[in-house]
């Protein structure tokens, strides 16, 4: 289905956030539009993991505006923000390593939609979490864990997903597989915010991309352009 | 991939997340609140406190000079404001006690999440 948005689904207007008293965005502005993959890319300490905590909601910037779909929404908390559609998958994956793949995809009704619905729905997309629905999560492979950490975000029907490090310590075959799912993800047109560390595997998924560095976004721009800035921007000399 | 400016997205699913959204009530929710929380109870205490004390040391003063003889009227006054002192009191205590434990809870909440991060990276290296 085809629609026409005039309003970015989500919009970081100023922002400047950080932890007490220290700022580590100063100033932060980025759009995605309804649809769209955007990659935020830099190298670590840039404010990456901040600025999706402050989208997310779990972090209230000491000042500027976060808007969803044009609506301001400073200060809501981060279970009403997932609950409207904002879902984020931490750096780390987020799921209970002591419980078995079953119950961590159990623990995702919590939006409403039927166990037996978000069960066929992760098994679908994934299916070796089905060969190992009995195992304990913590005992899963790297890869196998991002792939249930998806499957519980998924089955809560977001509107816009966030994804902090979704390469981060795994193979490059199992990355290729997790952008293959984002891409048919974006395809079906489901806004995504993904941070990363490593840019190659998500800008051939993104429609757009942005550098940051030391708390601000030094360019935005189509992921070929950004390609050819990147490797100048992290060595800092751009 | 397409264009975003035309976006391909579930029309449905956007109405609907509009429609969430413009529910949401925007605090303008600032940095840090548990701190001004307990910024603020602290000062009640203080003001409740210097309320308490002077109203406590005003009530042995609080006699008729003329005929040398303490007032019950002044003393109900100053009995009133003792007790507004003891009530900032009270409600900057409990302020400062539930920040205080906001935060003890959110910090053990982050270390449950550190040591679960901690235990699954030994089990999966394992």
């Amino acid at each position: 289905m085809s629609t026409k948005t005039a309003n970015p689904l989500l919009e970081l207007v100023g922002i400047r956030a950080g932890y007490g008293t220290i700022d580590v965005l100063h100033g932060v502005d980025l759009r995605v539009m309804p649809g769209q993959v955007y990659a935020l890319l830099g190298p670590n300490g840039a404010g990456k993991t901040t600025t999706l905590g402050v989208a997310s909601g779990q972090i209230q910037p000491h000042s500027g505006s976060v808007l969803l779909d044009g609506h301001e929404v400073n200060g809501v908390s981060p279970d009403r923000l997932a609950r409207a559609g904002v879902c984020l998958i931490p750096e780390g994956r987020g799921i209970f390593p002591n419980l078995s793949v079953a119950e961590n995809l159990r623990m995702s009704t919590y939006a409403g939609v039927p166990y037996k619905q978000v069960q066929e729905r992760a098994f679908a997309q994934f299916p070796r979490l089905q060969e190992r629905r009995n195992q304990m999560a913590g005992t899963l492979s790297g890869g196998e864990q991002q792939m249930l950490a998806m499957s519980r975000a998924l089955s809560t029907d977001p509107a816009i997903l966030m994804l902090d490090e979704l390469s981060m310590g795994l193979a490059p075959i199992i990355v290729e597989e997790l952008y293959e799912q984002v891409a048919t993800l974006a395809e079906a047109g489901l806004s995504i915010l993904i941070v990363e560390q490593f840019a190659q595997a998500v800008l051939g998924v993104a429609n757009e991309a942005a550098i940051m560095l030391h708390g601000r976004i030094q360019r935005t721009g189509p992921p070929d352009e950004i390609a050819e800035e990147l490797t100048a921007a992290y060595l800092g000399m751009s | 991939m397409s264009d975003t400016t035309e976006t391909t997205g579930d029309s449905s699913r956007l109405e609907e997340f509009h429609d969430e959204v413009s529910k949401l009530r925007a605090s303008g929710g600032r940095a840090n609140p548990d701190r001004w929380v307990f910024r603020l109870g602290l000062i009640l205490t203080i003001v409740g406190l210097g309320f308490t004390v002077v109203s406590f040391f005003l009530t042995g003063e609080a006699y008729d000079t003329e005929s040398g003889s303490q007032h019950i009227g002044n003393h109900v006054d100053l009995v009133v404001s003792a007790l507004f002192g003891l009530s900032l009191t009270l409600i900057g205590l409990v302020m400062i006690l539930i920040s205080s434990f906001k935060r003890f809870m959110r910090y053990w909440l982050v270390r449950l999440v550190y040591e679960y991060r901690e235990q699954t990276d030994r089990v999966v290296g394992s």
